[in-house]
């Protein structure tokens, strides 16, 4: 086994990685001193792939919303059972989320990791699918989806992102709808466990104060005694998307005691594109909203001081390989006005450009931010792994960060912030209904 | 200076205390104040103050300073908010900064955010002796707006209502965000001054955890918080002996999909009581774990809720049960969630319920030592609780409890109250 160590000399942190012969990515963050250890068992399958042309025999296969999820919660069922009582019995505490382009599974504990790694390996590795569990599966996940219903943020989240896109899967709430789930059975679960939960589609990432060398031993004996056969990537497929925002603004009702509102931008995704571009890419987007629109902004300490937006005001872009979008808002009793700042805040930066002084600070504060992901197994545990499953090197990511200039802002600003790839998402509270009390 | 577990305990001139937990663990450093007063009346008094806090201070005086201030500190977290534990009423100031050691040129971040902290808290800006006007009426604004926009966070909304309920006429049913209808009546001079008093006769707490030395906290909070403190204002116990005389029910009806179910019973333990160590058993084997008996039974074994589980209030005694349920399971959801009780009452337990909870419990106490914000809470509520167990005594403690006297102290509990959040009949 040949293990390759990265080290970043700011961070004081070193990462150990490997590549298995069926494929399989190994990393290991030995994190001395602490008594908590994290490990992950993850795939590069989230709730977007549900198009894709099938390894096996080439044909292109259109899989249900939420199959993704509704396979996440299915896999913790074992033929003896219910894994979540083996972890208990280890002391160990697992969970799994599923995200618009990964599914994982993973456990924190601080004694008996060795089984507990075997646990995890195990599950995930042996999918037991009856057709009445599959059925009992169902009614608890309308139950979740029902409590999703019920949260002003994701919905009004999900319609943004719906007046966003006009085909892409990401539009899609990730557990899919009461209607969607419908069509999932043990066959196609079957079929796409086999297609995403291959070797060569995943990785396995452990943090804690542990043996590199002996981590990545046991996970490869894991895996290598199961026989995976080699074979082709999974070709994931996407509908075509127009460049153009789908519709330009939705306004819903639900019971909130003041209205809500989002404003979403579109990005162009260029396709093939190099990792590194694109994690520059997020880097410069979030340094020109936190800039524009960050707490100590002009246009934060305007809106708050007139009582147009309180703390809940915010904004954040996210780029993946296949989509990214960048959302700006939070609670307000004036919408539209609030809307209409924005734009004009974006506008106004467009034609006076950006200041050299206030980027150095943001850079010093985004450096901090950074480094405080470190402090903790899971929360760098979730660091490494995202950037690791968009091919970016996490070490990289201050010197990434200190060559950003402020030109850079202002191309970034004129392709991304263009009005028409905008849209906007309001919630407004239920007529006539009274507040609380 | 004394030492409790991991923390170097020391007390300054004018009567701060001071906690330090040295540890290379982390790249950060953090610092958590906390001044402490009684839940009582004056609770939205208390709940404007941080909020009003973070708008300006006399070095950094808007919003705008204050944060640019954070942001030069390499993004420091400060955070001002308040908390109920029991019947107390705290503000808690927070900075979290960068180690310097982590930074190029190795800047004094300690001192620069210990001193950033303390202008924070001691040195608002002010306009004609009082809090500034103009932020005052926003914040006042935004606390109504916070405090009736708990209803969006349905879960929230159905525990808050449970205890408002069940410990109606107790100082504990006061929301620490206090009441919309208080609001008017306060205005930025007789507020500060309020504040100035809390400053002098309250008492105040400061907990530090990174890479630092107590020495060196000992000398900056000497120099930065040097201020003339008398120790006037008393501090009430928090009630625990109220005893239910009949359950009470009650239902509120909401434009909801999934229905929200609280039970609330009564344990007459707090964290100071030779109970208090079965109690924390009997919580994870009725609803701590995804093993716990309400996880298994009303979700699993009944499909009754999509979640179930219980916490407890170690400073009042409270025992809350939580689930999110279908309207039409509602009485069998609390028949179900009963008998759960009932069950630990009558001794029913099995070997592997208590293995699993130990497990489960150890888990939990030792991950604690690696999150510095989760330490400082664990001892800062032992210490209005009364007890001063090292993580360590904890977990030796946890491992001798008997079956029998977890059973002992599930005996004690007392269902008070039942609340139910319904989705309304036009859905």
């Amino acid at each position: 086994m040949k293990i390759e160590t990265l080290t970043n000399a700011v961070l004081k942190e070193t990462l150990h990685k490997t590549q298995l012969d069926n494929g399989l990515d190994i990393l290991v963050w030995p994190k001395r001193g602490f008594n908590k250890k994290l490990a992950v068992c993850s795939t590069w399958f989230g709730s977007v792939n549900n198009l894709f042309t099938d390894p096996a025999n080439g044909q292109t296969l259109r899989i249900p919303d939420g199959i993704a999820h509704f396979l996440e919660h299915k896999l913790f069922e074992t033929a003896d059972g219910d894994v979540f009582d083996e972890f208990a019995r280890l002391g160990a505490s697992p969970n799994a989320s599923t995200s618009f382009t990964t599914t994982q599974y993973f456990f924190t504990c601080t004694d008996r990791f060795t089984e507990s790694l075997t646990t995890l390996l195990d599950f995930v590795q042996t999918p037991y699918f009856t057709p009445p569990a599959v059925e009992k599966e169902r009614g608890i996940i309308e139950q979740e989806i029902s409590m999703y219903d019920d949260s002003p943020d994701w919905q009004l989240f999900f319609r943004l992102l719906g007046a966003l896109f006009e085909n892409h899967p990401v539009r899609i709430d990730i557990a899919g709808t009461a209607e969607t789930i419908k069509a999932i059975d043990v066959p196609i679960l079957k079929k796409v466990y086999d297609t995403f939960y291959h070797p060569s589609n995943m990785v396995v990432f452990v943090a804690g104060d542990l043996d590199p060398k002996q981590v990545m031993e046991q996970v490869a004996e894991n895996f290598e005694r199961r026989n995976y056969t080699d074979r082709p990537p999974v070709e994931r497929l996407f509908p075509e998307e127009g460049e153009a925002a789908h519709v330009g603004s939705v306004v819903n009702r639900m019971t909130v005691s003041r209205p809500k509102v989002l404003v979403g931008f579109k990005d162009l995704v260029t396709a093939n594109g190099d990792p590194h571009a694109l994690l520059k890419r997020e880097l410069t987007t979030s340094l020109i909203l936190d800039m524009l629109m960050g707490k100590s902004s002009a246009l934060y300490s305007k809106l708050y001081e007139k009582g147009v937006i309180d703390e809940s005001f915010s904004s954040s872009f996210t780029a993946e390989a296949d989509h990214g979008y960048t959302m700006i808002g939070g609670e307000t009793d004036e919408p539209d006005r609030l809307v209409e700042a924005v734009t004009d805040c974006l506008a106004r930066a467009a034609a006076d450009g950006f200041d050299a002084a206030t980027l150095e600070r943001k850079k010093r504060k985004q450096m901090g931010r950074f480094l405080r992901n470190f402090n903790s197994p899971d929360t760098g545990g979730n660091v490494f792994l995202h950037y690791f499953h968009r091919k970016q090197d996490v070490f990289r990511l201050l010197d990434e960060l200190n060559s950003i200039q402020v030109d850079d802002l202002s191309a970034r600003l004129s392709i991304h912030f263009d009005t028409g790839r905008m849209a906007t998402s309001t919630l407004l509270p239920v007529e006539g209904e009274a507040h609380a009390e | 200076m004394k030492k409790t577990g991991d923390f170097i305990q020391f007390e300054t001139s004018n009567g701060i205390r001071v906690w330090v937990d040295e540890t290379t663990k982390y790249k950060t450093t953090l610092i958590d104040v906390f001044l402490r007063h009684d839940l009582d009346e004056d609770a939205t008094r208390i709940a404007l103050i941080p909020p009003l806090l973070k708008r300006g201070s006399q070095a950094y005086p808007s919003l705008t300073a204050i944060e640019e201030r954070s942001e030069e500190l390499y993004g420091a977290h400060l955070g001002a908010d308040v908390e109920k534990a029991g019947e107390n009423h705290l503000i808690s100031l927070r900075l979290s900064l960068p180690n310097g050691k982590f930074i190029p040129d190795e800047p004094p971040l300690l001192r620069e955010g210990m001193a950033f902290l303390a202008e924070v808290m001691l040195h608002p800006a002010l306009e004609d002796g009082g809090f500034q006007s103009g932020a005052l009426e926003q914040e006042k604004e935004n606390l109504k707006n916070f405090v009736e926009g708990l209803i969006n966070d349905k879960v929230s909304y159905a525990d808050e209502m449970l205890i408002r309920n069940m410990c109606e006429g107790e100082r504990f049913a006061l929301y620490e965000y206090g009441r919309v209808e208080d609001l008017p009546g306060i205005n930025g001079q007789d507020l500060y001054a309020y504040y100035q008093s809390l400053l002098a006769g309250c008492p105040i707490d400061i907990y530090v955890a990174g890479e630092v030395t107590a020495e060196e906290v000992r000398a900056l909070v000497e120099e930065m918080f040097a201020f003339e403190r008398n120790g006037s204002v008393p501090i009430e116990p928090t009630q625990t002996d109220v005893v239910p005389t009949q359950v009470k029910t009650v239902k509120e009806e909401h434009d909801v999909v999934q229905g929200k179910l609280c039970v609330g019973y009564r344990t007459f333990i707090t964290l100071a009581d030779e109970d208090y160590y079965p109690l924390v058993w009997l919580n994870g084997i009725l609803g701590g774990f995804l093993h716990s008996k309400l996880f298994k039974n009303v979700r699993e074994k009944h499909s009754l809720a999509y979640y179930a589980s219980s916490s407890f209030e170690k400073l009042k005694g409270l025992l809350i049960i939580h689930s999110g349920i279908e309207a039409e399971n509602y009485d069998k959801a609390v028949e179900v969630i009963q008998e759960q009780v009932t069950a630990i009452q009558a001794g029913d337990l099995s070997e592997e319920e208590l293995s699993n909870t130990l497990a489960g419990l150890t888990n939990r106490i030792k991950s604690v030592q690696d999150a510095p914000g989760q330490k400082i809470h664990f001892l800062m509520q032992q210490n209005l609780g009364g007890r001063s167990d090292s993580l360590e005594e904890v977990l030796q403690k946890l491992s001798v409890v008997t079956k029998e006297q977890i059973v002992q102290v599930a005996q004690k509990l007392a269902l008070d109250t039942i609340f139910f959040l319904a989705p309304s009949k036009s859905k």
